[in-house]
């Protein structure tokens, strides 16, 4: 558990200097890793987005390890989602190697540890769907041949808001792929400035992230959140919140029961990354935005901004209310 | 009239249904009316409608159950007539036949087209369809002839469609006539209507007159509306309200008004009777007040009735309740605090603490909205107070979802707090408004309010 918080916080301090006044979203990046999950973050160009990606994943990165089974290091991969991308562009194809006289598979961005996928609404769906299988499954299919990925792959990915020109919006099956969608958000007057004036050394340190994690540890970590215990109230208060969603008449689409799994998932990493080993009630709300709001179709915007939040507020207050080893 | 004629056109078949029929037409009609009116009686009882303002009798083209043949006979004109009461022409045509001959009406079934599409291309001829195929009934009247009398009410369910070429149906032509009027006295063989009236709007400007004037008006042709369903003149009582609107222009007797003659004079000399095209009523307003005085006038009486004593048990009762409003709050705090003193050690000690400290937080002004109690520790309670509410909800928390044991840190953790909680308030409000902070009971009752969670959704789960 000690050991465990250290390396968290060593990660977190890491990012957090180059990535300033924004604690929360680097924790919920950091979750979706521990949890084994993906991420997907959505704002304005130039929040921040992609340098997020990347300083994460350079803390957990060795750079110059290329990509293997065996887990002798953490490769970092980054694309560029455009319209004209093509699903092989991502997973790589099969080219006539002269000398064998026989097609070799040349492997594609794909094959790594961490994949920072750039404004992936940008490509177009076939693109998108190359990417579910390996999000989902851990794989990847070219041809006849299906090869395995690490057990440790992670996705962030990045996306402009829908209303932008030249979007793609992601369906619904690969968007309830992605652990969580967070948004960043413009920072706070004295951070902007803070930025503004320091933007050469931030700058420099953006080239110069220190590798402060390696793969041993993410493993490790990653088992450490499974093993964080969550009370069966807990878990009740979970289901009751996942079938309100159902029920609810301006939800038209509920949160699934992977989003329910994902969820507990993503409350046992967060409890760790906030140095607990149990889940506590603040969580749930903490989470439930990122988690669950984009598993939802609300049927009108105003049921989009409300919603969630009333009844994620009714089961937390509920749970508040329940003494200890009481059921609720 | 030779009466072979009349014997031939009201033979009318006796025994089973047949009598049942007579039996109703006789019903329906006084014998010694017009036969005119007989026939417009047997109008109004396909018209009449049930309490709802629904029609009872209603058109349809499948009358039968599913399997039925569907062809008319005496049974189905019994089923019809006395039990589902739907039917099409043919049913409706038969049904008077038979009810107009057993009141000595001679009268005759008549079937034909009811055509409306014109044709285009050559002038004067007519479509014809076997849709239009329709039944109805002739009565012979001596003076006249025969006329024709089509009993088949309209189907209400359908709003009257768009014309073939699209030109929509004619909106209701304005009113020239508008008469506020009260009925003095209804004739219903005559059509005739009593009526006197003060205010009237006249080609769309309205008028008073300078004493009410009372003028037979005539409703034979009239929609009579009654709580914005249709209905018959028979509704219509002595001492009602109406509005009485004429806006044909074949009605139109009146002439226009001139300027310079007084209203009076010039409303004084319409002839008389006044055609009416619809009659709204609007109720007796004055027979319900004097019924709703009257009721109130013996709650008077029964009031003065109450006696002393229980005037002052209930002034008891008030202010009891009124007590026990005052100080709701506070024994809430009593409540809680009792059981914490009752509950010794352990959790269940760490849960009274948290029950106590949450309430007394809400009572001292620090209401907690929509945040969890952590949060609401650590942004808005130990800030100001600073009596390690943060650190006993980490405590707290731990101890309700960790399912650790209890460890002797957290026992002096939970110790400390309650009893550093009270001084802390006392010490940021100062004491005695400590303590008329427990009487506030619009702030208890919020506390209380706060929905633990909608039970509607709950069930729903369920």
């Amino acid at each position: 558990m000690s050991s465990s918080t250290s390396k968290l916080q060593a990660l977190t301090a890491n990012i957090e200097r180059i990535i300033r006044g924004k604690p929360q979203e680097v924790r919920f990046v950091i979750t979706a890793l521990i949890a084994r999950g993906h991420i997907l973050l959505e704002d304005n160009p130039g929040a921040g987005k992609t340098v997020l990606a990347k300083t994460l994943a350079q803390s957990v990165a060795e750079p110059t390890t290329e990509f293997s089974h065996t887990g002798g290091g953490v490769s970092f991969k980054r694309v560029q989602f455009t319209p004209d991308l093509l699903p092989m562009d991502l997973i790589g194809s099969y080219i006539f190697d002269e000398s064998k006289k026989d097609f070799v598979f040349k492997r594609g961005p794909l094959f790594t540890h961490v994949l920072l996928a750039d404004e992936i609404n940008r490509a177009s769906p076939k693109v998108q769907s190359a990417l579910l299988e390996c999000m989902a499954e851990n794989q990847i299919s070219s041809g006849d041949t299906t090869f395995e990925l690490d057990p440790f792959f992670f996705t962030i990915a990045t996306q402009n808001p829908i209303e932008m020109e030249g979007t793609y919006p992601l369906p619904a099956a690969q968007l309830d792929r992605f652990f969580m969608k967070i948004s960043m958000g413009y920072v706070s007057e004295e951070v902007e400035f803070d930025i503004y004036t320091n933007y050469m050394e931030i700058g420099d340190s953006k080239h110069s992230v220190k590798h402060v994690l390696a793969y041993q540890d993410i493993i490790h970590l990653q088992n450490e959140a499974e093993k964080v215990h969550v009370h069966p109230e807990l878990v009740r208060g979970i289901v009751r919140l996942v079938q309100a969603t159902r029920n609810h008449p301006e939800v038209a689409l509920g949160c699934s029961t992977r989003g329910g799994i994902t969820f507990i998932k993503c409350l046992k990493a967060w409890a760790l990354v906030n140095q607990r080993d149990f889940v506590i009630e603040d969580d749930i709300k903490a989470l439930a935005q990122p988690v669950l709001h984009h598993r939802l179709i609300f049927r009108n915007r105003d049921a989009a901004r409300t919603v969630l939040p009333q009844l994620v507020e009714a089961e937390v207050n509920r749970l508040s209310k329940m003494g200890i080893g009481k059921k609720s | 009239v030779d009466p072979a004629f009349l014997e031939y056109y009201t033979r009318q078949p006796t025994g089973g249904i047949y009598d049942s029929i007579s039996k109703l037409a006789h019903s329906l009609a006084p014998k010694h009316i017009k036969p005119v009116d007989k026939v417009l009686a047997v109008r109004d009882f396909f018209l009449r409608r049930n309490e709802y303002g629904k029609r009872i009798f209603r058109y349809t083209l499948k009358p039968g159950k599913m399997d039925d043949p569907n062809i008319p006979s005496s049974k189905m004109l019994y089923e019809f007539l006395f039990k589902t009461h739907a039917g099409y022409c043919t049913y409706y045509a038969g049904a008077s036949l038979f009810m107009l001959r057993a009141m000595g009406i001679p009268a005759r079934f008549t079937t034909g087209f009811a055509t409306v599409n014109r044709s285009d291309k050559n002038k004067g001829w007519y479509w014809f369809y076997a849709s239009q195929a329709h039944a109805w009934t002739q009565v012979y009247f001596p003076e006249y002839g025969w006329l024709d009398f089509d009993m088949t009410i309209g189907n209400e369910d359908q709003q009257s469609a768009p014309k073939p070429d699209g030109t929509p149906p004619l909106p209701p032509p304005d009113p020239w006539l508008v008469l506020d009027a009260k009925a003095d006295k209804v004739d219903l063989q005559t059509k005739r209507l009593d009526a006197t009236f003060q205010s009237l709007l006249y080609l769309e400007k309205p008028y008073l007159l300078t004493s009410p004037l009372t003028r037979p008006i005539d409703v034979s042709m009239c929609r009579v509306i009654y709580n914005k369903v249709d209905t018959t003149l028979s509704v219509l009582q002595p001492g009602d309200s109406v509005i009485i609107v004429s806006y044909k222009d074949e009605a139109r007797v009146i002439p226009e008004l001139r300027k310079g003659i007084p209203i009076d004079k010039q409303v004084a000399a319409f002839p008389t009777p006044i055609i009416a095209d619809e009659i709204h009523i609007r109720g007796k307003e004055k027979e319900k007040k004097k019924e709703e005085s009257g009721v109130s006038g013996l709650k008077e009486e029964e009031k003065k009735k109450v006696t002393f004593e229980e005037i002052v048990r209930m002034a008891a009762s008030i202010v009891g309740v009124a007590l026990l409003l005052v100080l709701f709050a506070p024994l809430m705090y009593l409540v809680y605090r009792l059981i914490r003193a009752s509950a010794a050690t352990g959790t269940h000690r760490a849960d009274q603490v948290y029950r106590l400290a949450l309430y007394r937080l809400h009572m001292a002004g620090f209401e907690r909205e929509s945040e969890t109690p952590l949060h609401y520790a650590h942004r808005q309670v130990d800030p100001q107070l600073g009596a390690g509410f943060e650190a006993f909800m980490v405590v707290y928390l731990r101890l309700k979802y960790s399912g650790q044991p209890m460890q002797s840190e957290d026992i002096r953790v939970v110790d400390d707090f309650a009893g550093k909680l009270g001084a802390s308030i006392r010490r940021k409000t100062g004491a005695a408004r400590a303590l008329v902070n427990y009487f506030n009971l619009a702030r208890a009752l919020r506390y209380f309010q706060r929905p633990p969670y909608s039970e509607t959704e709950e069930t729903q789960t369920v």
